[in-house]
């Protein structure tokens, strides 16, 4: 459009807009008359002066935090581009409206869920958005679509739902009178709806009746699916606070235990809702009876209590209240074909009238006996584990029933039961555990005189389950760590075992296991593997070498050793218990799974990350299928696969697993448990990874919390948490406060894990680090020289652990201007590890650095030129190395006084360095400073001085003495004195020459370049 | 190095008088100071929208105001700083926008508060990038009342100042360059989630 043109419209449309809206007709007109181009020009202006909700637009009214409901006499008119009918329903969480989309092109009717409360930050919406998505994508013929979602004007987000116009699945039932196997069939559908949502890893969480609609046709449609965890204010950051269980979120009726006890939810939780909603389809009531109780009540009924079995309770009349269901006449009849047994064959005979009540309940009861009793106590299992392992496998036993064949449901054994237990939880015995051993003690005297073996398992079980019940009170959740009075009990116990069951080898190896496992879980691994070591004896003698136990037993020790630190030992009997066991069973299950975890997670340690990835697969898929993704153990095998995919270059599979691993933790508000410990912590691990800084650190220091209150302060895992903490308020910066908890770790991994163990030398090594970056080099050079000496023993030359160490040393004795042994040490790295492996880039740029510190220019050129492109063969773009030696390399141009030719780049490392560090934080420091060198070599003084100002503010959490202060004052001095602030800028020269002297004194490569600085600016 | 700090500030100040008074040089050295002051705000505000924090411009162009020339400055001197400062955050918003545009997951919506205290909105970074080009179109004092307003949230007393007309000419302004940009920007009406009662 031309300028002439423009500016008439703008006339015009000034005009228009002083006119009134007759006037604007005339005007209008007038235009057009003169030219019809200029009037549809006219008119396009004038049309999009009226549109609203542009972006220049600030939407009308506050968003206040919770804001509560709208005035129920007022509808809005529309939500998003839907015309709103009418009000369908609200609940604790919001409104439901029926709404119609008519855009002309497009007729539907919707409902959709306004959520009060609404979604405040960003961060909220993204996951709201995030969540929506995923659900979005679930297409399934008995699953209500959620077409679309967004948030309302006023900041409260809304989901567009398919508009489902059916009864509740029970009252369904009942009003058609179906008949029990047309309530199976139905269910099934249900059943296999809910299995499709779980391959897409979505979980329901909120399953009965009132969600699980049925049309006039008979259409099946589950509403709702996954909403539940949209609707988690901790989601959405709504007032309600979080109870220690969340309690108050969930219908009683239908939760299931770990949902009680704020456990995580997986796939068995549905399972368990289908339970609920299978049982009252085949009896008209639910299993427990929570009307009126108080939380704490239904609660514990919820998790402890069994359910009864269907046939015992089932009510076919409508004479009772609430839940009761209505079978038909006719209902009772079951077609001779599928039912041999006379004694079930009703025959069919509408005339004949209504049977009596008595003879109804009578056959009902009769006809849900035996296997429909099994298959619905299955389903309601209360450890998520033993409850089918999908949804298709109810169906499967469902269809064997009707078909007559035999069931999978099977009552368990104690046995399996307390073992289970004790190796899935953190058990801290407290006073419960006397009374639990001196039983042991009581019955053994019994079980010697008893004689018979039925009889000796019999008590064996009891003895077990009594067992399994106190530990299940004493667990450290509720305990919160007494352990100090358990070891002395352990101890008497676990001698009490020897002596007592001399006897019975197979019992004494099975106590000495469990017990074993108590105390692998204070973190006495010695002790632990002496009684792992004993039992293993005991069954390789007694039960066979290849047999089951002895595999558990080979898995017990090896894990044993793999926490103390032999992994090479650890690996074999993995290895050992792994074979055995695969050889022993038809199908992988999870304690298979967790070998094989197990076994990654130390040849990672030994750097086999190949062999370690393939393995994390493995156990992921079995953990997965029977576990559910949601599970702590297959939370952290998918972390374990991640780290493999990490190592192993894989980055785009890493993240794609990570996210996976992220997106199934809810660290909302946990409490101290060890199971949330550890997922807090896997947690604080991938967010370091994945660069997430910031997030990680408050969540290692929620676990450092957490541990401490479940265990011992010498106890390894709270140490491992410390040490991660401490790297990550390194990471944020925070030097000062990362080298005191390292140094706490440290102090504590040397007393309780000894000197030499893996994770005393890593945290070792972290301190170290902490250490160079707050200039204190003799110690940082002090504490990687020891660690430097293990390795050397321990491992190979090449080993990339022992290179990066050399890597480490080498870099806190080149700051010191130690420059012979820095180099001496990043020699032997380079002869490790070749001049072709990722490791040598950072020793090249060591290297480098040492050249360029004595003056030979052309040397660091070269070496620098060698690491630069060693990276970008080796590492992707934008990798944190690269940054590294870039940031290295600019000093060199500086000192050839090619310095402004490094401004792009560095520039580019800062922005790149911004999205993972915020300000201020000393690795922007450490950028800003040679840019702002840059600047000044550039003839940018002015701006070299922003930058340097910028970047003292970064080094907040240095030492004011470092010599990196002294360096950048000493800048800061040229570029004032450049810029005519001569006497300001010399007192700067001086005193930051000054400190540099102090720091690393006056010999350094540092002072020769402040003191050079000084005498140009002198001479100028 | 406070001392250095506050030698920085009185120097803001002081050329802020010299800008005022037609100083073109003094406008060359400030620029830089309150580009860099703004961006270094900006990084940290933009990067920290992954936890959930939302940009507030205005609040940015003002805290960068506060550090570099200190609070008690005539209300002038800050019209002449906000009008520098809005260029600078435009330019960062648009660029923020094309990184998001350009990074590969999750870089669907650019959160910013770009009025007071008022609700979130967000923004598409197609949408910002769009409004960018067309601001480029338009006359040079609608363009200037529009990054006066929207980037920097200017009053319009405080635009009318700086610009040197009455407070009716920006809002005129404003209405026809909203008008001119939406026409651009939207040839279709603008799309989007948000309700419109």
């Amino acid at each position: 459009m031309s300028d002439e043109r423009r500016r008439r419209l703008d006339e015009l449309f000034d005009e228009v807009l002083d006119a009134s809206p007759d006037g604007r007709e005339g005007i209008l007109e007038r235009v057009g008359a003169e030219d019809p181009t200029l009037r549809a020009d006219l008119e396009a202006l004038v049309a999009a002066h009226e549109r609203s909700g542009g972006i220049l637009d600030t939407p009308g009214g506050l968003a206040t935090p919770g804001a509560g409901l709208p005035d129920p006499s007022e509808l809005p008119q529309r939500i998003g581009i839907y015309r709103v009918v009418s009000e369908l329903g609200r609940g604790g969480m919001g409104v439901v409206f029926l709404a119609e989309r008519d855009d002309g092109q497009f007729w539907r009717r919707v409902a959709i869920k306004v959520i009060s409360g609404g979604a405040r930050s960003a961060d909220q919406r993204a996951r709201f958005e995030a969540e929506r998505q995923i659900l979005a994508t679930l297409d399934h013929p008995n699953i209500a679509r959620l077409y679309d979602g967004g948030v309302t004007e006023d900041g409260r987000p809304y989901l567009v739902m398919e508009y489902v116009d059916g009864l509740p699945i029970d009252e369904y039932c009942r009003v058609n009178e179906l008949t029990v196997e047309e309530r199976i069939r139905l269910f099934c559908t249900v059943a296999r709806a809910v299995h499709h949502a779980h391959r897409r890893l979505v979980v329901h969480r909120d399953l009965k009746p009132t969600n699980i609609l049925v049309t006039n046709d008979g259409e099946v449609k589950l509403l709702d699916f996954g909403i539940a965890k949209i609707l988690d204010p901790s989601m959405l950051g709504g007032a309600a606070p979080q109870t220690r269980t969340g309690l108050h979120l969930m219908t009683p009726e239908y939760a299931a235990p770990e949902q009680v006890m704020g456990e995580p939810i997986t796939t068995a939780t549905d399972v368990y809702g289908l339970g609920i909603v299978l049982f009252e389809m085949l009896t008209g009531r639910r299993p427990f009876a929570l009307d009126g109780l108080a939380p704490v009540e239904w609660a514990r009924i919820i998790v402890q209590e069994l359910p009864p079995l269907p046939s015992s309770v089932a009510e076919p009349t409508s004479e009772a209240a609430a839940g009761a269901a209505g079978f038909g006449a006719e209902g009772w009849s079951v077609s001779g074909e599928h039912h041999p047994d006379p004694a079930f064959y009703v025959p069919v005979d509408v005339d004949s009238g209504r049977l009596a009540a008595r003879d109804q309940r009578q056959r009902l009861r009769r006809l849900l006996r035996g296997d429909l009793d099994r298959i619905v106590l299955k389903t309601l299992r209360k450890e998520p584990e033993r409850r089918y392992g999908s949804a298709a496998r109810i169906v499967e036993d469902l269809e064997r029933h009707l078909e007559g064949r035999p069931v999978e449901a099977r009552a368990d054994s104690a046995g399996y039961r307390l073992r289970k237990y004790v190796s899935r939880h953190r058990v801290s015995v407290g006073a419960a555990a006397v009374v639990a051993l001196s039983l042991v003690g009581g019955t053994a005297a019994a079980l010697t005189q008893a004689g018979r073996a039925t009889r000796q398992a019999e008590l064996a079980a009891r003895q077990r389950d009594l067992m399994f019940d106190l530990f299940r009170l004493s667990d450290p959740a509720e305990s919160q760590g007494d352990t100090i009075s358990a070891r002395g009990i352990l101890d008497r116990g676990a001698a009490r075992i020897e002596q007592e069951f001399g006897e019975e080898p197979v019992m004494q190896a099975a106590m000495l296991s469990d017990v074993a496992s108590i105390y692998e879980n204070l973190g006495m691994f010695a002790r632990a593997e002496e009684l792992a070591r004993r039992a293993l004896e005991l069954r390789l003698q007694n039960q066979g070498e290849r047999s089951l136990e002895a595999s558990e037993s080979y898995g017990q020790v090896g894990r044993l050793l793999a926490e103390q630190g032999e992994r090479e030992e650890a690996i074999e009997l993995l290895g050992l218990s792994l074979d055995i066991r695969q050889s022993r069973i038809s199908r992988p299950d999870s304690i298979l799974a967790r070998t094989q975890a197990d076994l990654a997670w130390q040849l990672r340690a030994g750097g086999r990350h190949a062999e370690a990835a393939q393995l994390f697969e493995q156990a992921l898929q079995v953990q997965q299928d029977l576990l559910g993704i949601d599970h702590p153990e297959a939370a952290s095998t998918l972390f374990g696969l991640a780290v493999s995919h990490h190592e192993l270059g894989q980055f785009d599979e890493a993240e794609a697993v990570f996210e996976r691993a992220l997106a199934r933790f809810d660290t909302a508000t946990m409490r101290p448990h060890p199971v949330a410990a550890e997922a807090l912590l896997n947690i604080a691990m991938i967010r370091r990874l994945r660069s997430q800084l910031y997030d990680a650190e408050p969540l290692a220091a929620s676990a450092v919390k957490m541990r401490e209150a479940l265990y011992d302060p010498t106890h390894p895992d709270v140490i491992e948490a410390l040490s991660e903490w401490g790297v990550s308020l390194r990471d944020v910066g925070r030097y000062e406060d990362s080298e005191r908890v390292l140094a706490d770790a440290l102090d504590r991994a040397n007393r309780s894990l000894g000197f030499d163990h893996p994770l005393t030398l890593t945290t070792r090594e972290r301190r170290g680090t902490v250490l160079f970056h707050l200039g204190r080099y003799a110690e940082a050079a002090a504490t990687v020289d020891s660690s430097i000496a293990v390795k050397r023993d321990r491992l190979e030359p090449d080993d990339p652990n022992y290179i990066m160490a050399l890597s480490r040393a080498g870099d806190p004795n080149w700051m010191a201007g130690r420059l012979d042994r820095a180099e001496d040490l990043f020699r032997q790295a380079l002869d490790g590890a070749g001049r072709t492996s990722t490791y040598s880039i950072l020793v090249l740029d060591g290297l480098a650095n040492v050249a360029l510190a004595r003056g030979d220019l052309v040397g660091a050129d070269s070496l620098f030129e060698e690491s630069l492109g060693l990276a970008a063969e080796k590492l992707r773009p934008g990798h944190r190395y690269t940054q590294t030696v870039l940031v290295d390399e600019a000093f060199l141009r500086l000192a050839q006084g090619r310095g402004a030719e490094m401004i792009d780049t560095l520039e580019n490392v800062l922005e790149i360095r911004s999205e993972i560090f915020h300000e201020p934080h000393p690795a922007l420091g450490r950028t800003l400073h040679p840019l702002g060198a840059a600047y000044l070599a550039g003839g940018d003084p002015a701006r070299a001085e922003a930058v340097l100002v910028r970047a003292i503010e970064n080094y907040a959490t240095i030492p004011d003495t470092h010599w990196r202060m002294g360096d950048v004052s000493s800048l800061l001095g040229a570029a004032l004195v450049a810029q005519g602030r001569r006497a300001e800028g010399m007192r700067l020269l001086r005193e930051g020459h000054a400190t540099v002297v102090a720091h690393v004194g006056p010999d350094s490569w540092q002072s020769r370049i402040t003191a050079a600085r000084l005498a140009a600016a002198r001479g100028s | 190095m406070d001392g250095n700090q506050n030698g920085l500030r009185g120097d803001v100040t002081q050329l802020l008088e010299a800008v005022r008074g037609g100083d073109a040089r003094a406008m060359d050295r400030l620029v830089p100071l309150v580009y860099e002051e703004l961006r270094a705000l900006a990084r940290r505000e933009l990067h920290r929208e992954q936890q959930g924090h939302t940009l507030h411009a205005t609040a940015l162009v003002h805290e960068a105001y506060i550090k570099l020339a200190g609070s008690a400055v005539p209300a002038s001197d800050r019209a002449h700083f906000l009008a520098i400062a809005s260029r600078a955050m435009r330019q960062i918003l648009v660029d923020h926008a094309r990184r998001r545009k350009a990074a590969k997951r999750g870089g669907d919506m650019v959160c910013t508060t770009l009025a007071d205290a008022g609700a979130p909105v967000e923004f598409r970074p197609d949408e910002l990038i769009a409004l960018d080009a067309a601001l480029e179109q338009l006359e040079p004092r609608q363009r200037q009342v529009v990054e006066f307003r929207f980037f920097a949230g200017m009053e319009e007393k405080e635009i009318a100042d700086v610009l040197g007309v009455t407070d009716r000419t920006v809002r005129r302004e404003w209405v026809k360059a909203r008008a001119w940009l939406y026409r651009s920007m939207y040839p279709d009406g603008p799309s989007g989630s948000t309700a419109t009662r």
